[in-house]
């Protein structure tokens, strides 16, 4: 290749630190071996909530949550007991791609989650997977022809997994082969500074496939085989055109287990007392009599006070604001699957994890504006956020009358077991979280990280 | 172009005197650095809440959005 990058990433969703491991001694990844013989193969942590949208928001703007704002794939409409759904535009940072365009540096992004709509920056920038039209996906608009050209999925289509996995396989490779052609022929392009691909398949086929795999289903386990191999020759192709001195960063968002099963907390809530919903026909998490609750959820694990003077219509005074929160912590904790297993292993406040000085900070008092605030970043945040054990799946459905309910779904994101591989780039010693490489990648490229990143 | 700082990537802002005081106070032992990290964060806040989020997107795009939420059962 001629034209050689500095940094190129690669984001491989949700694929495990241990998954991988497993793949590398099986013999079924030689280029990810090979990668991490020069490398290193290290764990790392997510960020909580644990969903993709957090995590990779967190990483491309290396700052926690309770700074960029982004919870989770759905959000609540301040003043209004309705869904919204967070976009770029609700990003309250700058991302890697814009600090690196000020700093003069041709950059390059496609696929990132919450990237859409795609920031202005100094290259190209191809939104994530909530796009919904692939003629508004990327900035500048030039490229779209060509993605066209070549059959680029924003995603793989869920709905036929829902349907069928016979019918996801040929579409998650179809869609994978199609980002990693564009990926060679955006990366020959120029001489890129930051290239950063994101391949979110392997997110979906942990979801669809895992407990397929782990049980050893012939069939499933040989087609689950045969996707991971098919993405470690495309990296055995990177490895091939970029020489040694080329920075490389391969990187997962969470980790991932199979499902015990999905744990409606919409639908707890109401059996506990906490919700009251609308009516009989409430379908909507949010479709609560707020006159009757003191309390309500989203997904994953977001525990929302009702709160007087808040919300549009709460009803519980501020002053009980921390009470209220103890005796949903107490009633969460106290939670127990049909088979006897406690369910939600640790409730944080959430100032524990996102009060802006950053994660980990002192647990301060919380003031009063602070508890009112709902449109800040910090704000946007849950009051409680649930944390599960391996194996439950925390969702906030209530069409089902059942708490605990199994779908189509065989996998569930974990918190300490996402995974990164990094040539070029000198990461901390101790153990960190994917929030704080970015500052890594930054100064790798000889640009200074913000002061108030993290 | 922003005036140039000592400090990469930033750019100096002049308060009123009493102003900052007042804030000084405000954010005693709220968790904040400095004033600087309480006004950035702050402002940043307000920057993030002005941009209308969804905008350019059709109701039917939207709908398309939330049926794939709905189908990785996120909705």
């Amino acid at each position: 290749m001629a034209l050689l990058p500095r940094l190129v990433v690669l984001g491989i969703d949700g694929v495990p630190h241990s998954l991988l491991k497993k793949l590398i001694q099986q013999g079924d990844a030689p280029n990810f071996a090979k990668l991490a013989d020069a490398a290193g193969l290290r764990q790392m942590d997510s960020v909580h909530p644990t969903v993709s949208s957090a995590a990779w928001t967190s990483y491309v703007t290396g700052v926690q949550p309770g700074k960029h704002g982004i919870y989770g794939f759905i959000d609540r409409k301040p003043g209004e007991y309705r869904i919204r759904i967070p976009l770029s535009t609700s990003v309250a940072t700058r991302n890697i791609w814009e600090l690196l365009s000020a700093a003069g540096k041709r950059v390059f992004g496609m696929n990132v989650p919450v990237t859409f709509p795609p920031r202005a920056v100094n290259g190209i920038l191809i939104g994530g997977f909530l796009c919904p039209n692939i003629d508004k996906v990327a900035n500048p608009p030039g490229v779209i022809p060509y993605l066209k050209s070549i059959g680029y999925e924003i995603d793989t289509d869920a709905m036929l997994a829902r349907k069928s996995k016979d019918l996801m396989l040929p579409n998650i490779h179809k869609t994978l082969d199609a980002r990693m052609e564009a990926m060679f022929h955006f990366l020959a392009q120029e001489e890129w500074d930051y290239f950063h691909t994101h391949v979110m398949a392997t997110d979906r086929l942990n979801h669809f496939l895992l407990m397929k795999y782990e049980a050893g289903e012939a069939k499933y386990a040989d087609e689950f085989l045969r996707f991971y191999r098919n993405l470690d020759s495309y990296l055995g192709r990177l490895l091939e055109v970029l020489p040694d001195e080329c920075g490389l960063v391969v990187l997962s968002d969470h980790g991932f287990c199979t499902i015990r099963s999905e744990v409606q907390l919409s639908r707890w809530l109401v059996e506990a007392g906490w919700t009251t919903l609308a009516g009989a026909e409430a379908r909507h998490p949010l479709d609560i009599d707020p006159e009757k609750s003191k309390a309500y959820s989203l997904i994953p694990g977001r525990m929302h006070v009702n709160v007087r003077g808040r919300e549009p219509a709460g009803i519980v005074p501020p002053e009980e604001f921390n009470q209220v929160r103890d005796d949903l912590t107490r009633d969460l904790l106290a939670l127990r699957a049909p088979n006897g297993a406690p369910v939600i292993r640790r409730v944080f406040r959430r100032e524990e994890l996102y009060w802006p000085a950053g994660a980990g900070a002192p647990d301060p008092e919380m003031p009063l504006q602070r508890v009112l605030a709902t449109d800040t970043a910090f704000g946007k945040a849950a009051d409680l956020i649930a944390v599960p054990y391996d194996g439950y799946d925390l969702k906030m459905g209530l069409a089902s009358p059942e708490t605990f309910v199994n779908t189509q779904l065989e996998g569930m994101h974990t918190y300490h077991d996402a995974l990164i591989m990094a040539r070029g780039v000198e990461l901390p010693q101790e153990r960190f979280s994917i929030l704080n490489v970015t500052r890594h990648v930054l100064s790798a490229l000889g640009v200074e990280p913000p002061e108030d990143m993290d | 172009m922003p005036p140039k700082s000592k400090s990469a990537g930033r750019t100096t802002l002049k308060i009123p005197t009493p102003l900052y005081r007042k804030l000084s106070k405000l954010i005693d032992g709220a968790g904040y650095n400095s004033v600087t990290d309480f006004v950035v964060y702050v402002l940043r806040d307000l920057a993030g809440q002005c941009e209308e989020e969804n905008k350019g997107l059709s109701a039917q795009e939207l709908k398309r959005t939330r049926q794939k939420l709905k189908n990785l059962g996120y909705l």
